[in-house]
């Protein structure tokens, strides 16, 4: 895994293909080396969809390897949803893949040349780019039954809807799952705008000869990795919760916590939770033929998704996360899980943001375009959105838009990115995360990862005061750490708990690249990740007035607690002083 | 009672007797007879009233509180919401309080039990057992559940 892929869109006689060595990039992976290219790559002020934006496809330093949850994938450019840094990243196949293929990263560059649509083919002989008509308005699903013959069970296919084709501020990039079928996304920010930008409609990968990246010191691997693959199964999170329930476990927790976003975020409960709760939908699940328990990569040991088929019995869609369930459910007041499912279907056909997406319909819903509840017009929005009517543009342009196109206040969004499912109101340090992430509003920016063995910055008193501002910092400096190595952020939980995960995390670093990183070199190496997001957000024109939430969360009272969000501006600025 | 059907009304919450004045803790150990390891070991995420509670023993039940049992949660707010944790802070503003015992009016009083995912399908046979009020079209009855195998 030491070469990057260049992919000249703009190139005189159509896209040209360059390998080229790490150079200055040696050492990055993930989330590191998307953001390191943008920042030096791509001028801050650009438009993101014009040709000076660059759209930058990175597996993790694990990646390829034989480490258990080592497969993600990271998707960095300028965001045109955020008009900031983007790293979007994704599960499937595609990291593992283009891992072993030898590639550390894929940089799709350049202006495009008249209207054509491209697929990108890349396999252990080199790439090759071709036009190719028919994929014009394709579907994700519709490009895998094309598609799948190519990449078949050893390779994968990272691709658009139509949505990324229609350069929609919502659109994300789909990576094959483990049976080839497109639903595992880079989401947020509108990372498939770009691809549409660049004309690239789908990256076949054919794993045929691909090797597993061989690790410096394969026996310290080897021992690094059973230490690995030991503390996941045995903490109470990776080990059980989320393999019985998936992340949709948290419904009944969020809503019983009045932290669960409904109605637009009006209020802090929604009466239907036990109707879409992550055991509910196991139940059905199970009950239909589908799974409750289930991989979205090879060498994944958590399983937290599942196969969610029709009252026929036939499949219909992946589990659908937590995320979705509450975007498309709680948010818009939708207590149908098969509505729900369908729905999920749609945005990775179409290749949308589910997060987004749902904060849409709600914005919509308030508005008054469909009532809240109304599963049937939601599903009705979401064709709108995958066919490009003008309704649907606007729609697929996200929350903000949405809500300025209807006149309203009421848009959850911070630097243009709509809120995840948790209301900053009732867990306040969630929203400092919110609020100063360099990503816009993400709930995986600052995640519970081993801070307190870390050490990032020093100990923190979290029942100090000033501890929220201290701990969304750490939270966010570990976190992109973390991004860069290809590990499922759902790793943190054992790492969070179990020093001796955290290590073997460590240990697997430092056997795969013969390096002699600590835990300071961990926190060092995250801090440098965050340097060059906030260096290209403040040369795109950020500045701390872009780190704060809608006025409206701080005057108007989340029910059942009547909280407001009232960290100061002060305090939110101490974040990265 | 189907099975499915009882894990639904479960997680919204069946009243379970409890003694006036009892703390968390012991409404947990002497009323629904729960195993004190597991109460400390496995109830990693515990709402009373929709407030995440961190101490049992100086937290206490009274008539009509609603009382949620979880396991460890994932995710920041998962992590947030855990018990003592060391996020707590971050969720400070709807933190349940310590509290005193309330005055007796009498001995017995009802609390609104609410299971979900791992004590769910730990507790689910322990309260099928036993009397519990469920939510009827003419408001509340008091049940024994008997289970239809499956």
């Amino acid at each position: 895994m030491d070469k990057i892929l260049r992919i000249d869109v703009g190139a005189s006689g159509g896209p040209r293909v360059t390998i080229a060595d790490m150079g200055d990039y040696a050492g990055l992976g993930g989330r590191g080396l998307t953001s390191a290219i943008v920042n030096a790559e791509v001028p801050a002020d650009c438009h993101p969809l014009g040709p000076e934006n660059k759209l930058v496809i990175a597996p993790g330093l694990l990646s390829g390897t034989s480490a258990a949850m080592a497969g993600r994938i990271s998707v960095g450019c300028k965001s045109p949803l955020t008009n900031g840094i983007k790293e979007a990243n994704s599960g499937g196949q595609g990291g593992q893949v283009l891992a072993r293929l030898g590639y550390a990263a894929i940089v799709i560059e350049g202006g495009r040349q008249g209207d054509e649509l491209y697929v990108l083919r890349v396999s252990k002989d080199g790439a090759t780019v071709t036009a190719d008509e028919s994929v014009r308005m394709a579907t994700n699903y519709q490009l895998m039954e094309k598609f799948q013959p190519e990449y078949g069970s050893k390779g994968a296919m990272i691709s658009i809807g139509t949505a990324g084709e229609m350069r929609l501020s919502a659109a994300s990039i789909a990576v094959s799952d483990v049976e080839g079928r497109p639903t595992r996304h880079a989401g947020r920010g509108g990372v498939g705008a770009v691809m549409g930008s660049k004309g690239i409609k789908a990256i076949v990968l054919d794993g045929t000869g691909a090797e597993v990246h061989k690790p410096a010191h394969p026996e310290a691997f080897k021992a690094a990795r059973k230490e690995w693959a030991k503390g996941l199964a045995k903490h109470p999170v990776t080990g059980q919760g989320l393999p019985a329930y998936g992340t949709n476990v948290l419904t009944n927790v969020i809503n019983e916590a009045g932290a669960y976003p409904t109605r637009n975020f009006s209020t802090g409960q929604f009466e239907g939770a036990s109707k879409i709760s992550g055991e509910t939908q196991a139940a059905l699940e199970v009950e239909r033929g589908g799974t409750a328990t289930h991989g979205c990569q090879r060498g994944c040991v958590i399983k937290c998704s599942g196969s969610f088929n029709s009252k026929e019995g036939l499949f219909v869609t992946k589990q659908p996360e937590y995320e979705t369930v509450w975007s498309h459910g709680g948010n818009c007041a939708i207590d149908d899980l098969d509505i729900i499912a369908e729905i999920d279907r749609l945005d990775d056909d179409y290749g949308l943001d589910t997060i987004e997406m749902g904060a849409t319909i709600a914005v919509a819903m308030e508005a008054g375009v469909i009532p809240f509840g109304d599963g049937q017009g939601a599903i009705n929005l979401m064709h709108e959105v995958g066919k490009g009517t003008p309704l649907g543009r606007i729609l697929g342009s996200g929350a903000a838009v949405t809500a300025r196109a209807f006149g309203l206040e009421h848009a959850p969004v911070v630097k243009g990115q709509a809120m995840p499912a948790y209301d900053p109101r009732a867990i306040k340090g969630i929203g400092v995360t919110y609020a100063t992430s360099t990503m816009g509003a993400d709930h995986t920016a600052g995640y519970a990862v081993a801070t307190n063995i870390m050490k990032v910055g020093g100990d923190v008193d979290p029942l100090a005061v000033e501890g929220q501002a201290e701990l969304s910092k750490n939270l966010q400096i570990a976190t992109a750490a973390v991004d860069s190595t290809g590990m499922c952020l759902f790793v943190a939980f054992a790492v969070l708990d179990q020093p001796e995960t955290f290590q073997a995390l460590v240990d697997l670093l430092n056997a795969c690249y013969d390096w002699d990183l600590d835990a300071d070199g961990v926190a060092a190496f995250g801090k440098k990740v965050l340097s060059f997001e906030r260096d290209f957000n403040a040369r795109a024109g950020f500045t701390p007035a872009d780190d704060r939430l809608p006025s409206y969360f701080k005057r108007e009272p989340l029910a059942p607690h009547n909280v407001v969000f009232d960290i100061s501006d002060e305090e939110l600025d101490t974040v990265f002083a | 009672m189907a099975r499915s059907q009882f894990f639904t009304l479960l997680q919204q919450g069946v009243g379970v007797p409890g003694k006036v004045g009892a703390s968390v803790r012991e409404f947990l150990v002497q009323d629904l007879g729960l195993d004190p390891g597991y109460v400390d070991g496995d109830l990693q995420t515990v709402f009373l009233d929709s407030q995440p509670v961190d101490d049992f023993d100086s937290t206490h039940i009274r008539d009509g509180c609603v009382l949620a049992l979880s396991g460890a949660m994932p995710g920041l707010a998962g992590t947030t919401l855990r018990r003592g944790g060391y996020y707590a802070r971050m969720r400070d503003g709807i933190t349940h309080a310590s509290d005193l015992p309330s005055t007796p009016g009498s001995d017995r009083c009802l609390v609104q039990l609410k299971l979900f995912n791992k004590p769910l399908a730990d507790l689910a046979d322990l309260l099928a057992v036993r009397p519990l009020r469920i939510p009827d079209v003419e408001g509340a009855i008091w049940v024994a559940v008997r289970l239809n195998r499956e």
